[in-house]
């Protein structure tokens, strides 16, 4: 199916039936949904296992589906409404030290993408571990997935006020944790363990 | 306008979702107060450093991948 085939076209085939439409309409929302929940879980596989559920809770309730706000904002609720309801225990949390931080296949790597990786690895661990997840799902859906503070509160049903607030104060703790741990991005008195993550 | 008062409206002045007024007196006291100069920079430091985090990759690397879409 093409796809210059307006959305809303789409949506309107698949609410009538077409299975052909539905497959398009989720096949270009897919790799969205799936980055927003690995971003929420910093996990692939919880990730790919959410996108799933939320493909299918989408697929049952496409008929409530009114277009009061785009079809993505739509599917990111039913996404986040997953992610808040899921009970899976995080990974257990580990202390930032050198030796915690596993790069895969380190010995193949030249210096730099180590450093790269360990950068990965620290924002990573500091989303999931010392950002409480009301502040690490506003942090994420507007610093990473740059939705609007108007899309933010539609998402998650809250007022504009309740998004800048909780938006402020993630970004506070984020930085807080970085400051924390002598990251060196944030003082020269200290070698963080990323070496300065380099091109901030 | 403080620095308390300054340093509580930095992620809206990071975004640019202050009315003109207020913004003119958020950019006229960091101009005047290196303390909070620096806290800024500080602040937008941490934005920068988590905007770096890269997407995973779904199991397999199917269709259900990233490719094609900027987010």
């Amino acid at each position: 199916m093409p796809f210059s085939i307006p959305e809303e076209r789409l949506i309107a085939s698949a609410k009538g039936g077409d299975r052909q439409a539905l497959d398009e309409l989720f096949r270009r929302e897919r790799p969205y949904l799936f980055n927003l929940l690995c971003r929420l879980t910093g996990d692939a596989a919880r990730a790919d296992d959410l996108t799933q559920e939320a493909v299918i809770a989408a697929f049952r309730k496409l008929g409530q589906f009114r277009s009061e706000s785009s079809f993505r904002t739509w599917l990111s609720r039913i996404a986040i409404n997953l992610f808040r309801m899921e009970r899976r225990k995080t990974p257990k949390h580990e202390s930032l030290t050198l030796e915690t931080i596993r790069v895969p296949g380190q010995e193949d790597h030249s210096e730099r993408k180590i450093i790269k990786s360990e950068l990965q690895w620290c924002i990573r661990h500091n989303l999931q571990h010392h950002l409480p997840r009301k502040y690490r799902i506003v942090l994420i859906l507007r610093d990473l997935q740059n939705l609007s503070y108007r899309e933010i509160a539609g998402i998650l049903g809250c007022s504009l006020s309740r998004v800048k607030t909780d938006l402020h104060r993630g970004r506070r703790l984020f930085r807080a944790q970085f400051v924390k741990e002598k990251c060196r991005a944030f003082t020269d008195d200290y070698l963080c363990i990323c070496e300065g993550i380099a091109d901030l | 306008m403080n620095c308390r008062r300054a340093r509580g409206l930095f992620s809206e002045y990071h975004d640019g979702m202050l009315k003109a007024d207020l913004e003119q007196e958020v950019g006229g006291h960091l101009s005047a107060c290196p303390a909070c100069r620096g806290e800024f920079r500080s602040f937008e430091t941490g934005i920068r450093i988590l905007k770096k985090l890269k997407p995973g990759r779904p199991r397999g690397g199917g269709d259900s991948g990233t490719a094609g879409h900027k987010d």
